[in-house]
């Protein structure tokens, strides 16, 4: 076994043993097992909520974007840096007030309790279920493929190693479980591609004699407009890229989530400065490692693995070993988080919701296991086969998460007359719009990209609906109060709080 | 008013809980009960009702519950220092994990689960018997802790809170002001029913949080 193996087999062990960890703290019943019993202090959740936006594009994407388009793939970087600010800002505080208030323990359910229809969740549960699981199927493939690289195993082999990690340690300690592993792998992400960047600036003798070296390939790859210059340039593609990355996030119930399981609601402020200082950190360096490798390496084969490669060529054998593990880290966080949130919808959005209202805490935590394993085990069977239009569902996937999901989140904090037919009519547009519009190929024809129409669509629907049917359909007076309580900085009052106080249970009268 | 549960005491006497006058505890000095007043009005107990039980009608009727209050002064030292913190001022309502402040702790007179309350129990005095009345009738299983129990909980709550502030090696030194003192605190028992379903709800009179006693369905959908 090689020392890449090696540096793989403990971070596995010590993620599955952060697992067992978690199993002993933190899921006694549902709010502990679903939102780690809302405990999560800044640190993190904001390094949770990055590693688990960034899946394994950051190093195999992201590089390539670069190597391909030089500097001009710096526009998906800044959306992307701006993304978890602009999501803590923006919805981190009031969500996890609201959803304390409304006694949400899923951020489908939160939809549901915000605008009070089981329509809402009939609707919003299958398409997040959908969109996730094809998700986290590719993410099993990129882990698959990671193990299979580095340790020579067969590929069916290695699927199997990466999926059983993953469900193992999700399996056993839930959100926490997840939130804390995340918050592990979040630093050894960075850790990786912070040492890729300096072994790569060292290799290619500096920041400034880099690019000298690129200009010399293509003046125009130093430039943000792309390897054809300012003429060529498309202005649709690049807000696309800024806008769609950076709000993108926000309608991602997997990422969401994160807002819920934080241990007060000040404590998004806080996080959003770590996740500020990850990303400034983060995300810029995969894409400058993918510039310079077109110095160190200029004829490769296929960009998507240009980050490894240059790791591969620059870095020490046992350095190479942290930054797979830094690779597969961002294929777990993501892939772990999906795989919770898509167990968490079924059993509690679909199962307990529409077929067995009356299922204890601790029944519903199984079947929350239960599912997780289930959907492992399909997602498994189909990712060891391979399908080559796997990669293309997962971006079509998460557009329509985005799509069907951004309007409403935000609103459901923000806006007090986002009514029940207002928030149907955005996640039906939302989805549809994005659906057609990709599969009518209207994006070739007309350079738009589906989420940028999809989100104007659900947008519109969103506002026209509401305010249309704000007599017949007006928003019950216990969310508009707790929108007013959510307005407010400090503590919930108690008569706000949904749940009930289990400590009163002490004091009930003997004649009661 | 959210209790601590992992403060219970480790186990009972067996012996029934002392009357505030101190008659099973040592010499009857003990000043009398306190009935503090509610902080949550009758019509907001029936809208914590109504908004678990949209459009029901619901009665409301005052229940007391009896705890025993008991005042701590926690002091730290530095381990340089002879003495961190200065003398307290009497009157100072502490409830803050600051140490050289006072922390009331309630514990309750029945199960034994105790918090640190954040406001200075105030109210009126009430006579032997109206206390004996309010301990006697429970069906809450087990003993009831006895007065050494009380505090030996109030104190595990305090240090508990304190440890969490001090540096490394800061020695804790905490301070019983006076003996525990029974006090019964106010909730609002509100049942009603609407078409669907007939419920009880216990309303924490100083607080507003709830706890659902029953609820049963009336009609199937």
């Amino acid at each position: 076994m090689n020392l890449e193996t090696w540096f793989l087999v403990i971070y596995f062990i010590a993620m599955a043993g952060i697992g067992v960890w978690t199993l002993k703290i933190g899921n006694k019943d549902s709010e502990g097992y679903l939102l780690g019993g809302r405990s999560l202090g800044p640190a993190v959740t904001a390094l949770r909520l990055q590693s688990s936006s960034m899946s394994g594009y950051m190093f195999l994407g992201a590089g390539s974007l670069a190597y391909t388009k030089g500097y001009f793939s710096l526009w998906y970087a800044m959306g992307d840096i701006g993304g978890g600010v602009l999501n803590l800002s923006i919805l981190g505080r009031r969500m996890r007030k609201l959803s304390q208030i409304l006694g949400s323990l899923t951020s489908i359910e939160y939809l549901e309790h915000r605008y009070p229809s089981k329509w809402i969740r009939a609707i919003a549960a299958p398409v997040a279920v959908f969109c996730i699981f094809f998700y986290v199927m590719s993410q099993f493939i990129a882990g698959g493929r990671g193990l299979e690289m580095v340790t020579g195993v067969p590929y069916a082999w290695a699927l199997l190693i990466a999926v059983g990690v993953i469900v193992f340690y999700t399996f056993l300690g839930g959100y926490l479980a997840v939130a804390y592993t995340d918050f592990v792998q979040a630093i050894i992400m960075l850790i990786g591609m912070v040492w890729i960047l300096i072994g790569t600036l060292q290799a290619v003798g500096g920041w400034t004699a880099g690019n000298n070296a690129v200009g010399e390939i293509n003046p125009n790859l130093l430039t943000m407009w792309g390897p054809d210059g300012i003429d060529s340039v498309q202005w649709g593609v690049i807000i696309g890229a800024v806008l769609v990355f950076s709000i993108g996030y926000m309608g991602w119930p997997h990422v969401n989530v994160s807002h819920m399981a934080m241990k007060r609601p000040s404590v998004a402020r806080t996080a959003s400065m770590y996740a500020t200082g990850f990303n400034l950190l983060f995300i810029p360096a995969p894409y400058i490692v993918g510039i310079m490798a077109l110095i160190i390496l200029p004829n490769l084969d296929n960009p998507e693995l240009a980050v490894f490669q240059v790791a591969d060529t620059v870095l020490p054998n046992f350095a190479v070993g942290i930054v797979m593990a830094g690779i597969m880290a961002a294929i777990m966080s993501t892939a772990d988080a999906l795989l919770l949130q898509s167990g968490t919808i079924a059993s509690q959005d679909l199962f307990q919701r529409f077929i067995k209202k009356d299922m204890s805490d601790s029944q519903s935590v199984w079947v929350s296991r239960f599912t997780v394993l289930i959907l492992a085990i399909i997602g498994y069977i189909v990712a060891v086969n391979d399908p080559p239009a796997v990669a293309e569902v997962v971006i079509f996937s998460t557009t329509v998460l985005g799509a069907a999901f951004v309007p409403v989140y935000v609103a459901a904090a923000w806006w007090k007359k986002a009514n029940v037919p207002g928030a149907i009519s955005s996640m039906v547009l939302g989805t549809v719009s994005s659906v057609v519009w990709q599969l009518t190929g209207l994006v070739d024809v007309t350079g738009v990209d589906p989420m940028g129409v999809g989100i104007v669509c659900s947008t519109l629907g969103l506002i026209l609906v509401s305010l249309a049917s704000q007599k017949s359909h007006p928003v019950p007076a216990h969310v508009v109060a707790a929108l007013k309580e959510t307005d407010k900085i400090g503590a919930i009052p108690a008569h706000m709080l949904t749940g009930q106080n289990d400590a009163l249970a002490a004091q009930v009268p003997k004649d009661a | 008013m959210r209790e601590h549960p992992e403060n219970v005491p480790g186990g009972g006497t067996g012996q029934p809980a002392p009357s505030a006058r101190g008659d099973a505890d040592g010499p009857g000095t003990r000043e009398p009960a306190l009935r503090l007043t509610p902080n949550i009005t009758v019509a907001e107990a029936l809208a914590v009702f109504q908004r678990k039980l949209p459009g029901s009608h619901a009665e409301v009727r005052e229940v007391l519950h009896p705890f025993w209050w008991t005042v701590l002064t926690a002091r730290t030292r530095g381990i340089f220092s002879r003495s961190r913190n200065g003398p307290l001022s009497s009157g100072a309502v502490g409830v803050g994990p600051v140490s050289g402040q006072r922390m009331n702790v309630l514990v309750n007179a029945y199960s034994g689960k105790g918090f640190i309350a954040d406001f200075e129990p105030r109210g009126t005095a009430v006579g032997a018997a109206e206390w004996d009345a309010a301990l006697e009738p429970s069906d809450q299983a087990g003993p009831r802790p006895s007065l050494f129990e009380v505090s030996r909980t109030a104190r595990s709550l305090v240090r508990t809170k304190v440890v969490k502030t001090v540096k490394l090696g800061m020695g804790i030194t905490l301070d019983e002001v006076a003996p525990p003192r029974g006090i019964l605190k106010p909730n609002w028992l509100v049942t009603g029913a609407n078409e669907k379903f007939s419920a009880t709800i216990l309303v924490d009179g100083l607080d507003s949080s709830h706890y659902i006693v029953r609820v049963e369905k009336l009609i199937r959908d």
